[in-house]
């Protein structure tokens, strides 16, 4: 099975590199999608051949760069994709840990579930169990991290993860799908590495994602 | 005239202003000016001279006309919300099928 990273990434120079670097030896392929950062990420990087970097003119957020890398990875013949932070936060030692639900073909999309403990403010762990939990009644579909952005979908089942999210609620809207088309999952504990001061979603993200989540149900 | 009244016309010499402004700088079609005149008028009018109004005052059970301004001018503002909404969301849509596209054809 061809195999592709799909890594998006905003302003991220320092960790960019080395992260290609860690998730090489694990897919055939990887594509950055530069989301409008101030200084094109092309310039920064090493030129590889196994290393794809589309760009967006402008910002367009993380459910938009996601997109991009999808329909690279379709019309260039991928049958998987990994979708994996630029910041390093994710451990590209456990790529092979979620392909492998998609490759023993026991799912079609895989969540990677994070340890919740201290070192993620208390603010963003009680935020992420609102949503989480918003979502497992709403939808009825068992997963227990809806921000974690390390996962691993099997490109022929795209059409119904697609999402419209084009920024944050993107992986809570791949989740919503999943449930919605029944779409076969596996959850993977995986390690969360932090370098530095929190960046994931802020406070207002969550308000957004969870206006979303209603939405979604009602609309 | 009362001070409301004064309000409204200098609101209404106002927004004329900027029609015209829109009209000279070409970002409004003569039609688009045109329409928008009509608002303004129709406005100087029901703020002058509020008696004919008073058979629809009294059908919708309001009991002044500046109280049928204000529903007319809420119900208006949802319309406007509501379009802006849905011209947003299309622009949004086709920026970011036209960003994708520009960053696929130059892979």
């Amino acid at each position: 099975m061809k195999t592709i990273a799909i890594i998006p990434a905003f302003n991220e120079f320092d960790r960019l590199q080395g992260v290609n670097r860690e998730v090489l030896p694990f897919v055939d392929h990887i594509v950055v999608v530069d989301d409008g950062s101030r200084e094109p990420l092309r310039e920064q990087l090493d030129s590889n051949p196994a290393i794809t970097i589309l760009r967006h003119t402008i910002n367009l957020g993380k459910g938009a760069a996601l997109k991009t890398g999808v329909m690279w990875a379709i019309d260039h013949g991928y049958e998987a994709v990994v979708f994996i932070d630029a910041d390093g936060q994710h451990d590209p030692k456990e790529i092979p840990s979620l392909l492998r639900p998609i490759l023993e073909q026991r799912a079609e999309i895989v969540f990677g579930v994070r340890e919740f403990h201290g070192r993620m403010p208390l603010i963003a762990r009680a935020g992420n169990h609102l949503l989480t939990k918003a979502m497992q009644v709403l939808y009825r579909i068992q997963v227990d991290d809806s921000q974690s952005g390390f996962r691993a979908l099997k490109i022929s089942a795209f059409e119904k993860i697609a999402w419209q999210s084009p920024r944050y609620a993107v992986e809570t809207e791949m989740i919503v799908n999943t449930g919605k088309h029944h779409v076969p999952f596996v959850q993977v504990p995986i390690t969360t590495i932090y370098h530095d001061r929190y960046k994931g979603t802020t406070v207002i993200d969550g308000i957004r994602i969870m206006i979303n989540i209603l939405a979604w149900k009602i609309l | 005239m009362n001070i409301i009244q004064i309000i409204a016309l200098l609101f209404v010499l106002w927004m004329t202003y900027f029609s015209f402004l829109h009209y000279r700088r070409r970002e409004f079609s003569l039609w688009e000016f045109a329409f928008w005149q009509v608002i303004w008028l129709g406005l100087a009018v029901v703020v002058l001279f509020p008696g004919p109004t008073k058979f629809v005052i009294e059908k919708l059970h309001f009991t002044r006309a500046f109280d049928l301004l204000t529903a007319g001018g809420i119900l208006l503002l949802f319309g406007a919300t509501f379009r802006n909404y849905v011209v947003v969301r299309r622009t949004d849509k086709r920026l970011e099928e036209l960003v994708r596209k520009i960053a696929l054809s130059k892979d």
